[in-house]
């Protein structure tokens, strides 16, 4: 996510000639194309959010339509056909400028490459799809034409596909293009062709809030309440007790809502949903480059990386502070070839070695820097990263026209170090440091890691590594800190953290930017019963926001 | 350092390849009311090299007919009767800060909020939405990734970045895989049940779009209106016979350089800023590849417009000195003036490749080939010297300098946008009227005072 904070932007000037150009993302852009004007962004967005009254009542959301993910159409084609999950690949999505995650609603359109794939994943899985149909529906084998045969084939494939009972409307044209299709082809052809409208229909591809989408004030459908619990928790269409229930009603219990959710917390899709998260979330060094890496150790820092964030949420319960601050990690014991004497905690975890590392922030999957990165290069990664992941506050991208020499970062030399050599050039270049110190101290503060993340106390020159600064303009998790684990404290600790996580989280999960005004109720809302909110609830809560049923129609 | 085989596609290409029929055979929704009449025929090609050039040395002396061609375009010399050199335009429509990004904005000609956007078609869609077929845009270079502003050259609304293709075999396939040549033999009737099939299908989920989008919040109607368009695609790519489009009239021989594109070498993989040996040369040999496959489409009538970037805006390979990407960006803002001439060189042989390429097929009266750069030197949008060659049968003047005087700073904008400056939108202007597109203006018409008629007299 990008929030351009307006401590920043006071003193940071995106454009080294004197003309600020806004940053990209931020609320000062002007709308593109099809976009509504939104509610500015605040310029502190922790403070608009502590501030916000959650007990008045709210601005009803607009109804929407979000594409299925890659993952959620897959599933839902298997599921509705009948049919293993698809093997061919769909184009990826784009990354959002605006949250940084590939799930923005705007942005996910189906462009001709998507339209193309999706024609195409439909031919190849329909042999399979007839298959599996005739034997459910023997009868269209001789009577596809035959509306007392089709039209149970297709409310059955259709609704699963459309996650709701089809109108009769829709389920008499579907016929009645069986009907045709039969009296030219063959009958498995004939019902291969109506499998594949069906998947090409905008019901199955478009999850939608739209009620019966009148002027005005919407209710959701219960179908569509159950979509979203579901789609929002595990990536996959309504299971039989979430289609059973909404056969019944609306879902307007709460504690209805979370059961089903807590539910299908408990699947696969949801740890893969959670896992996409995470890699998304987390800017992981590029491993492939790592040239003089045994390939073993590299699997090993990836597999840390994952494994640490997979323990903590499904087996630990866990919340953000602890994955920023757990003085253990799980991973294999060959680890210890960068992080020095691993011990095993009894508890499955290994101890990493005191006062030098706690949370992934210190590990070496986050810390790893190829080695033909700039010195420069890796600081500004590693406190940007922190900056704008963990802090949800980003300064402006360079400006266009600056053509940076990586001499201007290092104006004494290679043989300074990387505090005298950016205490240099933030003297020289005044309107660079401006905004630079809102980033690269924090990098300077990393320099304990060497580009694999192995522990140091000194450069190879002997000079002796100053992490110590102090985190200015980060809410309440600003303060003195001596090292990069103290700033996981610092942050860990902090409601900016722990708020900033859960839009983060929020942001990949509604595949949309929140708005800090606006949307500060979304962001509170784990924090709401509880401190330090077990990461597992993100989804829980957020699925049951979505759920809530009234929307507003234009 | 790994090598891939240089057929051996990622799977974002893949997928584009599977696309790729509908990238170039889209039946376009004619919603331009600029397409009252057609050029019989003729063609556009684009040829796009990113970072500008030294101009004291990618110029010409002289003025009008009596000119000499530069060092930088000493290449062209056999050619210099079917070129102008055109200097002194400016694009009035860059961002506030002019740069590489502008690269969205010299086929467009619109501003916007979003320097990664553009706001308008480019002119090959013009184009092509004008003749119903759509552009071709191909990149040669296996490895590139889309989905990037230093890419986003062609544009088929506002929006909506055009997608390259890089895999040859694709580019093949899109121009002749769905086409029936003439004189081939009767279509096959299973083959031509499928289509029909394929028609019923398509014509049904249009059917269920329009009811769906009826139901949709009136922000969200422009997703349904994309896959309404999508779909389209889709259609002409499996519905359709392809054929001719109303160009062609040359030498129609595909088959030979199909047979190329398996005999293309290694394609290294570029991990850093250096390049391996024969980073260059692969850049060469697919890239002359795919002129030559556009100069067959061209004569065989299966396409009229295309483009092809070389290399992305801001970065690129310094091909003459076989370093790697972002090595020409870096030197065209150096003092490495040798090595960005060199680069200069390198391109105008690619480019008089292009022109005997075209040639050779009989179609280089007829092609209008352009050369173009998102900057003119450094971070100026303005003063620039292209190059104009072909297009003879279309109507072009070529053999001639054309100088349109320029004063002032060029990378300001408000210079720019000063009226006594020609714009680069009506270069577009002369171009797409060339084509059979009326309009007088191009983009955003309050930047158009009409065609270029030193390059195109009336």
């Amino acid at each position: 996510m990008v929030v351009a904070a307006t401590w920043l932007l006071a003193a940071c000037q995106a454009d080294i000639s004197g003309t600020a150009e806004p940053p990209e993302g931020s609320s000062s852009d002007p709308p593109g194309p099809g976009e509504q004007t939104e509610t500015p962004e605040p310029g502190d967005w922790f403070g608009a959010v502590q501030q916000a009254d959650c007990k008045a009542p709210r601005q009803l959301a607009r109804t929407r339509i979000r594409r299925l993910s890659s993952v959620q159409w897959k599933n839902t084609v298997a599921q509705g056909l009948g049919v293993p999950t698809p093997a061919q690949d769909l184009p990826q999505d784009a990354i959002s400028s605006a949250t940084g995650f590939n799930t923005d609603a705007n942005l996910n359109k189906v462009n001709v490459l998507l339209a193309n794939a999706y024609f195409d994943v439909g031919d190849a899985l329909a042999p399979s799809a007839v298959t599996a149909a005739l034997q459910a529906f023997p009868c269209l084998g001789a009577s596809a034409a035959d509306a007392a045969c089709s039209v149970p084939f297709i409310k059955a494939v259709g609704g699963r596909l459309f996650r709701r009972p089809l109108t009769d409307a829709e389920s008499t044209r579907y016929a009645a293009l069986l009907t045709a299709q039969a009296a030219l082809d063959p009958a498995a052809t004939a019902v291969g062709t109506v499998i594949r409208a069906l998947l090409l229909s905008p019901n199955t591809i478009y999850l939608t809030e739209l009620g019966d989408s009148r002027a005005g004030e919407v209710t959701l459908t219960p179908y569509e309440q159950a979509a979203l619990i579901s789609y929002n928790v595990a990536d996959a269409p309504p299971d039989q007790a979430l289609w059973q229930a909404a056969e019944k009603g609306p879902l307007n219990e709460a504690s209805e809502r979370q059961a089903h959710a807590q539910r299908l917390l408990q699947t696969a899709g949801a740890r893969a949903k959670y896992a996409d998260f995470w890699q998304q979330y987390l800017p992981l060094g590029d491993l492939r480059k790592a040239t003089d890496l045994d390939p073993a150790l590299s699997v090993a820092i990836a597999d840390e990386t994952q494994q640490h964030f997979d323990k903590i949420v499904w087996e630990k319960n866990g919340g953000f502070a602890d994955l920023l601050t757990a003085p253990y990690t799980y991973g294999q014991q060959s680890l210890s070839a960068i992080y020095g004497n691993l011990t095993p905690n009894g508890s499955g975890a290994l101890s990493l070695p005191a006062g030098q590392r706690s949370g992934f922030l210190t590990q070496s999957g986050f810390l790893f820097a190829d080695a033909d990165s700039s010195v420069p290069h890796k600081v500004i990664h590693r406190g940007l990263t922190v900056r704008r992941r963990l802090l949800c506050q980003s300064p402006p991208p360079p400006p266009a026209n600056l053509m940076p020499q990586v001499a201007d970062l290092d104006p004494l030399g290679a043989d300074a170090t990387p505090l005298e050599s950016y205490t240099a050039f933030a003297a020289q270049k005044p309107q660079c440091a401006a905004c630079h110190s809102a980033f690269q101290p924090i990098g300077l503060a990393f320099e304990q890691f060497d580009n694999l993340g192995r522990y140091r106390t000194t450069y190879e020159d002997g000079k002796p590594i100053n992490t110590a600064g102090v985190l200015e303009n980060a809410g309440d998790a600003s303060g003195p800190y001596a090292n990069a684990v103290e700033i996981g404290q610092h942050i860990g600790s902090s409601k900016i953290g722990e708020y900033c996580f859960s839009r983060q989280y929020a942001e990949f999960a509604l595949g949309r930017h929140l708005n800090a005004s606006t949307d500060a109720c979304v962001i509170r809302a784990p924090s709401d019963t509880q401190a330090n909110p077990p990461i597992q609830k993100l989804a829980l809560v957020l699925s049951d926001l979505q759920a809530r049923t009234h929307r507003a129609h234009n | 350092m790994t090598n891939e085989r240089h057929h051996v596609y990622s799977r974002r290409n893949l997928l584009r390849g599977l696309g790729a029929g509908a990238v170039l055979l889209s039946p376009f929704i004619k919603h331009r009311s600029s397409m009252a009449q057609q050029a019989a025929a003729g063609n556009v090609l684009i040829f796009f090299t990113p970072n500008g050039h030294i101009k004291d040395e990618f110029e010409a002396d002289g003025s009008g007919a009596s000119f000499t061609l530069k060092k930088s375009l000493a290449p062209l010399e056999a050619y210099k009767s079917e070129l102008a050199v055109i200097r002194g335009l400016a694009l009035k429509t860059p961002t506030e800060i002019n740069s590489h990004d502008d690269i969205c904005r010299i086929l467009t000609c619109w501003e916007g909020p979003d320097k990664a956007l553009a706001y308008g078609p480019s002119i090959d869609h013009v184009i092509g939405n004008a003749i119903g077929k759509r552009p071709l845009y191909v990149n040669p270079e296996p490895n590139r990734a889309e989905g990037h502003w230093r890419n986003a050259l062609s544009w088929r609304a506002s929006g909506e970045a055009e997608p390259f293709l890089t895999d040859p075999t694709a580019v093949f396939s899109s121009l002749f895989a769905g086409g029936v040549m003439p004189g081939t033999s009767a279509p096959d009737p299973v083959v031509e049940r499928a289509r029909a099939r394929n028609k019923s299908l398509l014509d049904f989920v249009k059917d269920d779009i329009q009811t769906f989008r009826g139901r949709i919040n009136s922000e969200d109607k422009a997703h349904l209106d994309l896959y309404l368009d999508s779909l389209r695609d889709v259609e002409q790519r499996v519905t359709m016979s392809g054929g001719a489009v109303g160009g062609g009239g040359g030498i129609c021989l595909p088959d030979p350089v199909k047979q190329r594109i398996a005999e293309l070498p290694l394609t290294p993989e570029q991990n850093d800023d250096n390049s391996p040996a024969g980073l260059a040369e692969n850049l060469r040999l697919n890239g002359e590849l795919m002129i030559d496959l556009i100069s067959a489409g061209f004569a065989c009538g299966t396409q009229r417009v295309a483009s092809i970037l070389w290399q992305g805006a801001s970065e690129g390979l310094d091909p003459a000195n076989n370093k790697g990407s972002p090595n020409h960006h870096s030197v065209s803002h150096s003092t490495d003036f040798d090595s960005w001439k060199a680069i200069d060189v390198w391109y105008a042989q690619r480019f008089a490749y292009t022109l005997e390429s075209l040639k050779k097929v009989g179609m280089l009266d007829k092609t209008i080939v352009v050369w173009v750069t998102e900057i003119a030197q450094g971070h100026e949008t303005g003063d620039f010297v292209y190059i104009v060659a072909g297009g003879q049968s279309l109507g072009i003047k070529t053999g001639q300098r054309i100088l349109y005087p320029f004063s002032g700073n060029p990378g300001d904008k408000n210079v720019l946008k000063d009226p006594k400056h020609r714009s680069l939108a009506d270069l577009w202007v002369t171009v797409q009227q060339a084509m059979g597109v009326p309009d007088e203006t191009f983009g955003d018409p309050k930047w158009s005072t009409g065609p270029l008629r030193e390059l195109r007299p009336a």
